[in-house]
């Protein structure tokens, strides 16, 4: 897209950390009794009627912060329409690398994602409710249990809770592949149709929401429909919670309004990149939503649906990962590519042989061995043979990945194929390395 | 005034690369560089529909599914949006 086109896309924000879903200095655990002191159940919040609700959360713009930012009023009242009996599941996996807001909040607000699923039950009129997430995640489970042990040691009368683990593994938190875990199956998605919404757990209906989204849910009840939209961008009203990582000088789970600069997270918040380096890349909204130049950065890309677009990027899970020019870019995009290829579920041959393929193709860009026909066969499979072809949205994250990886990092890549490499360390800061071969297993 | 249409999916968790769709009904399919079905249109004309029904059948995972839908025919047809291969199977 032209850079014209970028820079209209462009809007001066207030700038600062704007606290609603996490309470300002606490990073302890919140109690049910500090919940309740700070207005959690208060009975403003739960004087509506499950239509009422449903409406409520239609009109106050909420958005999912899963990945996906579908409107979760239309969501609920899609679900509503499906058969009893309904079941919420709390998306808890987070099974994206980069991305640590979803257990910072589990970890210290969870009464107010639970408060929020209590509410998404009784606007659906669920039975039953599953907390999904990884068996590692032993810190967020405890942090749940617990929570369920006080709502019910203080009477608090709720549907049926069900704690469900997945093995580690990336596709584990795609919302099918949660549903399939429920009904005892691999934590690997399922094609679709049905939808989990027509078809879930237990083969019946059910709202997967993620944690996020069901932490917005208590206030907008409470502070009413015009709520969200006192902060943030119009087409994504209220805050986002994004985590920060790579290079920057302070690190962490920051909470935004929707919109703000991507400058502002990575500079006022993040205290610039590290020795005052410059920026080479970033990923913006985790693994699966593409890479993007340092240009976006001084030109004034928000972290809003429409800006990011203009990009070439999505919002995602709010994953923002920087990479400085001090190490290999190339050596980035191709580690990417070797995460995609190895956390590849399997179950489709495109995406089982088209994400190795492509992992091997960017291995070989690195040692600047491959041919001018291969580069062209991964451009062929990054934008036409790929995409939309996978159950799942797997293969459309590794295709976005390669699309914008030979975008970004051209010039290392024509670097590269001139022998040599780039002179730079080919250390992977990517979250969630932890080692390990770019050329795949023999 | 309404069309029929015939809808065809592929669900890419089932193919097995047996490859009898693309040779039967290259109106709808192609394969990919590692031989997987490769449905290069969204809609068919209602007079494709049994061959459709039959490429279905052919399929030896049963990862084809057909059906019937009736569209506003001022509505743009779907068939030339997706990206088609350059390579028609019978060529190679």
């Amino acid at each position: 897209m032209a850079v014209e086109q970028r820079q209209r896309a462009t809007l001066h924000h207030p700038v600062g950390e704007t606290h609603r879903l996490l309470i300002p200095g606490v990073t302890r655990r919140e109690s049910l009794m500090e919940y309740r002191a700070q207005g959690g159940y208060a009975p403003e919040g739960w004087a509506w009627s499950p239509e009422e609700l449903r409406d409520l959360i239609a009109a106050s713009g909420l958005r999912g912060r899963g990945g996906a930012a579908f409107p979760t009023g239309r969501k609920w009242h899609g679900v509503a329409a499906q058969p009893a009996p309904r079941v919420v599941l709390v998306n808890a996996a987070e099974s994206e690398p980069a991305s640590a807001k979803d257990r910072t909040l589990l970890l210290r607000r969870p009464h107010l994602v639970l408060e929020g699923a209590l509410l998404a039950a009784r606007a659906i009129d669920a039975r039953e409710i599953v907390l999904y997430l990884h068996a590692t995640a032993t810190e967020v489970r405890a942090s749940l249990e617990l929570a369920l042990r006080e709502l019910r040691a203080d009477g608090v009368q709720t549907p049926h809770f069900r704690i469900v683990t997945a093995p580690p593994g990336y596709v584990a938190g795609e919302s099918s592949a949660a549903v399939r875990r429920a009904n005892g199956g691999p934590a690997k998605p399922t094609f679709k149709p049905p939808r989990p919404s027509e078809r879930g757990v237990g083969k019946r209906p059910t709202l997967v929401q993620n944690v996020e989204t069901l932490g917005n849910v208590p206030l907008i009840a409470r502070h009413g429909a015009n709520w969200l939209r006192e902060v943030g961008a119009p087409n994504l009203p209220g805050t986002l919670l994004v985590t920060l990582s790579g290079a920057v000088n302070r690190p962490g789970v920051y909470e935004v309004p929707s919109g703000v600069p991507l400058r502002h997270i990575v500079e006022e918040l993040g205290g610039g990149v590290i020795g005052g380096a410059s920026i080479q890349a970033m990923l913006v909204g985790g693994y699966f939503a593409g890479w993007l130049g340092p240009d976006a950065l001084e030109l004034g890309a928000r972290l809003e649906p429409e800006s990011l677009r203009a990009w070439g990027v999505s919002l995602g899970a709010g994953a923002i990962v920087v990479v400085p020019n001090w190490i290999c870019g190339l050596a980035q995009a191709a580690w990417l590519m070797r995460f995609f290829a190895d956390e590849s579920a399997q179950q489709c041959g495109t995406c089982l042989y088209g994400t190795r393929a492509m992992a091997d193709v960017f291995a070989r860009l690195l040692r600047g061995t491959a041919s001018p026909s291969e580069r062209d066969r991964l451009h062929l499979w990054a934008e036409r043979m790929l995409p939309g072809r996978g159950a799942c949205g797997h293969l459309d994250g590794a295709a976005i990945a390669a699309r914008t990886a030979l975008e970004v990092f051209a010039d290392d890549i024509r670097r590269h194929a001139l022998g040599g490499g780039c002179g730079r360390p080919e250390t992977v800061i990517l979250p969630g390395y932890e080692g390990g071969d770019l050329d795949a297993a023999a | 005034m309404p069309q029929r249409k015939v809808r065809v999916r592929v669900d890419p968790t089932r193919c097995t690369a047996f490859g009898f769709c693309a040779e039967f009904l290259p109106e709808a399919f192609a394969l990919d560089d590692w031989g997987y079905a490769w449905l290069h249109v969204k809609e068919l004309p209602a007079e494709l529909e049994s061959l459709a029904r039959e490429a279905a059948r052919l399929c030896p995972t049963g990862a084809i599914s057909v059906e019937t839908v009736t569209v506003d025919a001022e509505r743009e047809p779907t068939g030339t949006e997706r990206s088609a291969p350059n390579v028609h199977p019978r060529q190679r």
